[in-house]
């Protein structure tokens, strides 16, 4: 079995830092999907990019807490349903040449978008509202 | 009848018996009847009253308790709290023997009735009442000289228990007659006043020819059977007249046990409508505690609704950045869509330059022009050139970037893009908090209700509920069962009219022929008898209208708002109101007291039972506009002898002794000697003994 750091350096599984591994495990009890974990992760990275708070690796207080969520990247994109290679490219959030691994990227967005969420209180799902005002074309009806 | 003395013998508050018993005296020689005992709270009013109904009847109810409910005092009790008729002294001091004494005048005959209760043979020191002998009754006509036998039934034929509570009745619990008779679905108080009318005696009546007229048709039957030779069409008859009499052995048990559902039922609905607080605060409980489980259902619902649309939230999160994308995408396509058709162009524009130049006719309309000069020929190919030239840049502008590669971004981008709005969330999560709200405000209602009920208290108020519930669906079954027997009855009844009917005998013999003349007699007599039962009854509604109409006139003191009462056929009854856009109405407590004193008044006087008025407190309901007028009417203008036990604050004493005095055969005060609750005296007063009323010893 691969330590973190070996899957981090194959590249292909995703996370979220450790810092926010309690917050990703009550908050994936929020999904009613098959794989709550990685739904719960991708909203995280939506956030993330919707907010443009990525938290690069460097940042991430871990100590001796264990990663949550980590996850092939194949199965993150639900079996290749969805091309995360082309999203990150496309919105400009990933480059090939810089060197960096795309999972490792996604992670970084994804631990972002949980320390947002944690940081609005929206982890036990009761504080929706702040995504109105934060985001307010998400909705039809913005305040 | 008339009371004429009460002796209490060990009696509640009062102690003492044999020569040392209280004595209580309503006979005059100014010949008058009625009677004033005043008494502050808790000195032993009641006990006086109760003292008369126990006289008659043998029991006594508890005081909070309706006539009906069947709670009745104990005989003996450890201490005052379980409200004994022993006096309390009494029990203490061994001296366990207490009872009643009166003397009343019945029909112009003079009586004597003792009730008295003493320890069972054998018992030295009873300390419940089955330890205790059952009342005694002992009734003695000292006219005739004779002692009366069957002396309850004696007492019941003067006034029926059930019709007692018409005569004696305490003026704190007004409230409930008149409930009693704003009540249009109490059927017992329908037949209470019928009774007290004297109906049954008519409808009764009614009954009792039907029965014979059935008889009669039986034996009817037998004969038409007799004169006829067919064995079979006999059994036939037979067997469904037995089938009749085995329904109607069925309805007969099932209309006794549906009667006593319903009394039952009644004491349950009077039990609950007395612990009504109790009742009210288990209904809340109840309703809080369904609006908690509903509110936690909902919750749950609304927090799976969320769940459910939480899934692909986040690529509507990120939608507006890749629309941006998509559109550039879009833009770059439809550049390179463009060059392409732009190359087409270019290439149709060099073939019809070429053709020119070949001298072609034109590609479209086939028109041919003369061949070209050669400085035209040298522009033509110029323009091919340029042409050439744009051609060529276009090729390779139109498949950079791949236009493959493109399709694809744009596709995986389509993927992942979604126009959902997220309306939803926030209107679920919006109703979960106001639900959590509601739920915090059930949860301190059903707090604030818990507190109003002890655990006990709780319990006994729901088993009473469940007891009501359990009562109405048996009494409602017997209903529905009760008419399919009667109805089956009817079936059979009809079928053995059929075959009788067709049955033709030869000849009909004298007995024959008598029996089908009763018959008829009976018929017409149940006619008759059945208008004239509502001809009565319908008189006798009117009269008592009037009366009461009449009475509650005269003590009202809104005569101006008012136009009398208004009787229904059910009994019901109600206030008018002069103001026709009005109608009829309830009125207010007061004056709803009054209109229950005008209905008693009425039903009692046109009753044409002869028994005393014996009224506890009372004006305990009524509005003190109202009150002298009421006294005035009950002591000075009432034929009834009236017997009335009012505390100070309804009547004072002085003022009493001087406007009802004269009107009175006696007068008596209670006092309380020392501070027990169980040791009362009578004290006479002034106008009925001579003395001044120094001497009598009071300071007023």
């Amino acid at each position: 079995m691969m330590t973190e750091d070996e899957q981090e350096s194959s590249g292909g599984v995703v996370y979220c830092s450790a810092q926010f591994a309690d917050q990703l495990d009550e908050f994936k009890e929020l999904f009613d999907h098959k794989q709550k974990m990685a739904e719960a992760e991708r909203f995280a990275m939506a956030i993330g990019i919707a907010k443009n708070c990525r938290m690069p690796k460097e940042e991430w207080k871990e100590g001796k807490k264990k990663r949550k969520g980590t996850q092939n990247l194949n199965t993150f994109e639900d079996g290749g349903k969805y091309n995360f290679q082309t999203l990150f490219e496309m919105l400009e959030l990933w480059d090939e040449n810089e060197g960096t691994k795309l999972a490792v990227v996604i992670s970084e967005y994804i631990t972002g978008g949980m320390r947002w969420l944690t940081e609005n209180e929206m982890i036990d799902g009761s504080k929706f509202t702040v995504l109105k005002e934060e985001l307010p074309h998400l909705f039809t009806t913005a305040e | 009848m008339k009371l004429e003395s009460l002796h209490l013998q060990n009696w509640q508050p009062f102690r003492g018996r044999g020569l040392d018993a209280t004595k209580i005296e309503l006979k005059s020689d100014s010949g008058q009847k009625n009677m004033i005992i005043y008494g502050e709270n808790t000195h032993g009013k009641t006990a006086i009253w109760q003292a008369i109904q126990f006289g008659f009847f043998g029991k006594v109810n508890k005081r909070k308790t309706g006539w009906q409910e069947g709670k009745y005092k104990p005989l003996i009790w450890d201490d005052t709290a379980g409200e004994p008729l022993l006096n309390q002294t009494a029990n203490e001091e061994g001296d366990y023997i207490f009872g009643v004494r009166m003397e009343f005048n019945h029909e112009g005959e003079e009586y004597t009735l003792e009730r008295t209760v003493e320890p069972r043979q054998g018992v030295s020191k009873p300390r419940n009442d089955g330890q205790m002998e059952k009342p005694d009754l002992y009734i003695r006509n000292n006219s005739k000289g004779k002692i009366v036998k069957q002396p309850q039934n004696f007492i019941n034929d003067i006034l029926p228990y059930d019709l007692a509570q018409f005569f004696m009745f305490d003026g704190e619990r007004l409230d409930q007659y008149r409930l009693l008779f704003e009540d249009t679905n109490d059927v017992k108080l329908k037949g209470y006043i019928e009774a007290i009318l004297r109906f049954p005696v008519l409808t009764d009546g009614v009954q009792d020819f039907g029965d014979i007229k059935k008889k009669e048709e039986k034996a009817l039957r037998k004969f038409a059977l007799r004169g006829t030779a067919d064995e079979e069409l006999r059994g036939v008859v037979k067997k469904l007249e037995d089938d009749v009499e085995e329904l109607e052995k069925v309805i007969k048990k099932i209309t006794g046990e549906k009667d006593l559902a319903d009394e039952e039922l009644r004491i349950v609905d009077e039990w609950l409508k007395l612990n009504d607080k109790g009742a009210e605060a288990l209904a809340q409980q109840t309703i809080f505690n369904a609006q908690i489980e509903k509110l936690e259902l909902e919750i749950e619902e609304a927090t799976k609704r969320i769940s459910k649309r939480l899934p692909g939230t986040w690529r509507a999160i990120i939608s507006s950045r890749i629309e941006t994308r998509l559109d550039e995408l879009d833009g770059e396509i439809k550049r390179q869509t463009s060059e392409t058709k732009r190359i087409g162009e270019i290439e149709t524009q060099i073939k019809s330059l070429e053709g020119r130049l070949k001298g072609d006719a034109c590609g479209y309309c086939g028109h041919i022009d003369k061949k070209p000069g050669l400085k035209e020929i040298d522009e033509i190919n110029k323009k091919i050139i340029v042409l050439e030239k744009e051609s060529t840049k276009l090729e390779k502008s139109r498949i950079d970037p791949d236009p493959h590669y493109l399709q694809t971004r744009q596709r995986a981008l389509f993927d992942i893009k979604s126009t959902n709005k997220l309306d939803m969330l926030i209107d679920l999560e919006e109703d979960i908090v106001n639900k959590n709200q509601d739920m915090r405000d059930a949860k301190s209602n059903l707090k604030k209700a818990m507190r109003l009920l002890s655990s006990q208290a709780r319990r006994e108020v729901q088993e009473y509920l469940v007891q009501q519930r359990e009562l109405q669906d048996a009494i409602a079954v017997y209903n529905i069962d009760n008419q399919k027997m009667k109805d089956f009855v009817k079936t059979r009844e009809m079928e053995i009219k059929n075959i009788t009917g067709k049955i033709q005998p030869k000849s009909q013999t004298i007995a024959h022929s008598k029996c089908g003349k009763k018959i008829e007699v009976l018929s017409n007599l149940i006619e008759v008898w059945d208008t004239v039962t509502t001809q009565h009854r319908e008189t006798m509604r009117a009269r008592v209208e009037e009366n009461a109409s009449n009475l509650f006139m005269s003590l009202t003191n809104k005569s101006k708002t008012y136009k009398g009462l208004k009787i229904h056929t059910d009994f019901q009854v109600e206030i008018l109101h002069k103001k026709k856009s009005r109608g009829a109405e309830a009125g207010s407590g007061g004056q709803s007291a009054l209109m229950a004193y005008s209905i008693l008044d009425a039903l009692t006087k046109s009753s044409g039972i002869e028994f005393p008025m014996v009224v506890d407190t009372p004006a305990r309901s009524i509005d003190e506009n109202n009150l002298g007028r009421l006294f005035d009417y009950l002591l000075l203008e009432s034929e009834k002898q009236v017997i009335i036990l009012p505390e100070s604050k309804e009547l004072k004493p002085k003022d009493g002794d001087d406007k009802y005095g004269g009107r009175c055969a006696t007068t008596y005060e209670i006092e309380l000697i020392g501070k027990d609750e169980d040791m009362s005296q009578l004290k006479l007063r002034i106008n009925n003994t001579g003395k001044t009323r120094k001497e009598m010893g009071y300071d007023d």
